[in-house]
């Protein structure tokens, strides 16, 4: 008797065990904290994947509200990458990237869009210096696996130490570290923005000629090809009196806005973009100056997980655009300084 | 918090009234081709996978449950049901490729082809043009009352409640003015859609 | 094209609320049989959605007879399907008390907007920024999804597909800067577009080299030749 009750009992908890497994683990449970290496480790595989996986599939963005799929493709082949992006809601954009050229179409209007894909200081070369600022700003634990887009995954969860940046929980798949879904997490655990795949082949054959030869023909197309020139903010005549923690910066240019308008003057307008990263994240700090005209209202605007505050400084107009709080538009407004 | 819009017809539907999954029909079938047309490039198969997508989701009305809006749910179904063509024709999904293979570059009409995408024809296109053209041309000569209404409704997606609030009017004033500016906008479209459309229908 | 009786307007006035989902139970169940048996009905229906879509995205302009086509041919695989039913109640939030919630929600949001704002400008080539409602974040994807999927994509005059607001507070201005909670689709100002477009560009660099915002901005930017 006692046993038969045992055994049931064994059952029941399997059952409540199994069901907390399939419903989104909450933070703490079961959770196993990761020491810094073991988090280096974890994101520098899930990054090799992106960089060298052979892999295909639908990809989906939430951000509360709306939901955009795109196809995508990417292949490796010996030291060269190719990426493939096409979207299957709104407008045709098809984008293609081989290594650091990106080409993006839309097919409709013929317009090509050219751009060498800035890669500053990333990602890699941040761990390679032995910096483990993530580590710093971020509580990495572990959360077990969960089966995601038809494969095994390793389940992240990656909660800032601060209020300046948003969480994340990532599922990585067990066999590659490639990137299944992406959620990114509010101030109370709030999913504000979730990308996945909704179908994934990995270790499918490199096409490479479906990147290359659509980026050979541009016949037709009006080819847009903004150039971004590197500059220093101090040479330009500005100054963060104050850095916001966590947020290095990493690239600073010169750069027409892409306006795609035919005769449209605003796409000639140059603006000094910055960019600050913590190693997950990045926020643009843009500067130009102030019009009249253009520079009708300030604002300070969410949606999803990117945050956007625009407003007059002086004789300037800043705009400051990041997937982080508002309060962390805030600080990077709040401490730019005109000196000149 | 946010109701369906479909949900008055869904539960048509589910009450064995088939005429209003028709017009859900009517409804998505140009976002559900467009849709599948950029998985397939095979223009001659879209319309019939877009049926199938439809067939599938008709079926499965009774498991539908409203956790999600229809169109969602729709869309998943379509998704599903375009890659599974594909694989039945044991191609491959991203048949952008394909496409290339087959093109002979020096064949002038083949490039012409294969430079439209989804599978219009240029009829097609001119046909889309003008249509796109009155419209945008009808909203242009709309009151502003009338347009307010009805851009706050399509472009903006609120709901009626929402623009009697934002326009200081009755709800009743709110479904007048949206009815009286589609109803503006189509009188330009009716000399292109076909007088006799409606019996096709 | 109206015809005189006032009947006529009537159902056309009631299928321009179905559009809209507005439309109570019994005249819904009137307005699919005034549908069928009505050729002046169906064109309506039809032309309704043509334009909603098409002010969404030019790209969905259509060719009226492929249309037409495409139902006939439907009409005629549904014929061979068993009907289904299963009549149950879609969950809607209707009754008073549902409804002042959403009036008394409402009214916080829009307080400080001005008639002017309002007017300010609804077409896209505005400037000015309004302040529509916010919503509940992204739960699972669910409830979320509901609003964009009824809502399709919004194309417009390089809009954004966006999102409800995470947050609906509306902190107060300080003179220069308006907090303002927005959902995405008003953000109808082109240029805003290129500053999103030139912050994505980077979106790939991080360690999670998840371009989402990149990806996100897939429906933005349709650029005029």
């Amino acid at each position: 008797m006692l046993k038969r009750s045992l055994s049931h009992l064994a059952w029941i908890l399997a059952v409540i065990c199994s069901t907390a497994v399939m419903a989104a683990p909450p933070v703490g449970a079961g959770d196993s904290p990761l020491a810094p290496s073991e988090t280096r480790a974890w994101l520098m595989r899930i990054h090799d994947a992106a960089s060298h996986q052979n892999f295909q599939g639908t990809f989906v963005v939430s951000a509360g509200g709306a939901v955009s799929s795109s196809r995508i493709a990417h292949f490796c082949v010996g030291a060269s990458q190719f990426e493939r992006i096409e979207s299957l809601d709104g407008q045709m954009r098809r984008v293609f990237r081989h290594d650091d050229v990106v080409h993006t179409l839309w097919p409709q209007s013929r317009v090509a869009l050219v751009e060498q894909r800035n890669m500053f200081a990333t990602f890699p070369a941040l761990l390679h210096k032995g910096d483990d600022r993530i580590a710093s700003f971020y509580d990495v634990n572990s959360q077990g696996t969960q089966r995601m887009a038809g494969r095994d995954a390793d389940v992240l969860l990656l909660r800032p130490k601060d209020s300046l940046r948003y969480g994340y929980r990532l599922w990585a798949d067990r066999g590659t570290g490639l990137l299944l879904r992406v959620e990114v997490l509010g101030g109370r655990g709030e999913v504000l923005e979730s990308s996945a795949f909704s179908d994934l082949s990995i270790g499918v054959k490199a096409q490479t000629d479906s990147v290359l030869l659509p980026m050979k023909k541009l016949d037709g197309y009006r080819i847009v090809n903004p150039a971004l020139t590197p500059t220093r903010l101090d040479a330009e005549g500005w100054t963060l009196r104050q850095g916001v923690p966590g947020f290095e910066q990493v690239s600073c240019v010169r750069r027409p806005l892409t306006g795609m308008t035919d005769g449209d003057d605003d796409a000639a307008a140059q603006v000094l973009q910055a960019i600050y990263s913590d190693g997950l994240t990045h926020v643009s700090v843009f500067i130009e100056p102030y019009d009249p005209a253009r520079h009708l209202r300030g604002l300070q605007a969410a949606s999803g997980a990117t945050q956007t505050l625009m407003r007059r400084l002086g004789n300037w107009w800043v705009t400051v655009i990041g997937d982080v709080p508002a309060a962390t538009l805030q600080q990077f407004a709040n401490a730019l300084e005109y000196r000149k | 918090m946010n109701v369906d819009v479909d949900a008055p017809l869904i539960e048509r539907v589910k009450s064995g009234d088939t005429r209003a999954f028709e017009m859900l029909v009517v409804k998505y079938q140009r976002r559900i081709e467009r849709l599948i047309g950029r998985m397939v490039r095979d223009a001659d198969l879209v319309p019939d996978i877009a049926q199938e997508s439809f067939i599938r989701a008709y079926r499965a009305i009774p498991q539908f449950r409203g956790d999600s809006a229809f169109y969602t749910w729709l869309y998943r179904i379509a998704v599903n049901t375009a890659k599974k063509a594909l694989m039945e024709l044991k191609r491959d999904p991203l048949v952008f490729e394909t496409a290339l293979a087959s093109r002979d570059e020096d064949d002038e009409t083949s490039r012409v082809e294969n430079e439209l995408s989804d599978g219009e024809t240029p009829e097609s296109i001119m046909a889309s043009k003008q249509i796109a053209g009155a419209v945008n041309a009808a909203i242009d000569t709309l009151s502003e009352d009338l347009r307010q209404a009805i851009v706050l409704r399509e472009i903006e997606g609120l709901s009626y409640e929402e623009i009697a609030e934002a326009m200081s009017c009755p709800i009743g004033t709110v479904r007048s003015r949206i009815f009286r500016a589609r109803e503006a906008i189509a009188e330009r479209l009716r000399p292109m859609l076909d007088a006799r459309a409606g019996d096709r229908w | 094209m109206l015809n005189g009786s006032g009947d006529g307007t009537r159902a056309l006035q009631g299928l321009s609320a179905l559009v809209d989902g507005e439309l109570d139970p019994a005249a819904t169940r009137q307005a699919c049989a005034q549908w069928q048996g009505n050729a002046t009905a169906r064109a309506s229906w039809h032309a309704y959605h043509l334009i909603g879509d098409v002010m969404r995205s030019d790209d969905l302009a259509s060719d009226a007879a492929h249309d037409a086509g495409f139902l006939q041919a439907l009409r005629i695989r549904l014929a061979a399907e068993p009907v289904v039913l299963a009549p149950q109640r879609v969950e809607a939030p209707t009754g008073e008390e549902a409804a002042s919630e959403r009036r008394a929600a409402l009214r916080g949001r829009w307080s400080w907007l001005g008639q002017a704002a309002v007017a300010a400008g609804f077409m896209a080539v505005a400037s000015a920024l309004v302040l529509t409602r916010g919503n509940a974040p992204l739960q699972g994807a669910s409830d979320s999804l509901a609003e964009s999927a009824a809502r399709g994509n919004p194309v417009l005059a390089a809009a954004r597909p966006m999102p409800a607001a995470a947050s609906t507070s509306i902190a107060n201005a300080t003179g220069e800067a308006q907090t303002i909670v927005v959902d995405g689709k008003l953000l109808r100002d082109a240029r805003l577009e290129r500053y999103f477009a030139a912050h994505a560009q980077f979106d790939g660099s991080s360690a999670l080299g998840v371009p989402s915002g990149f990806l996100r901005a897939a429906t933005t930017q349709a650029p005029e030749r």
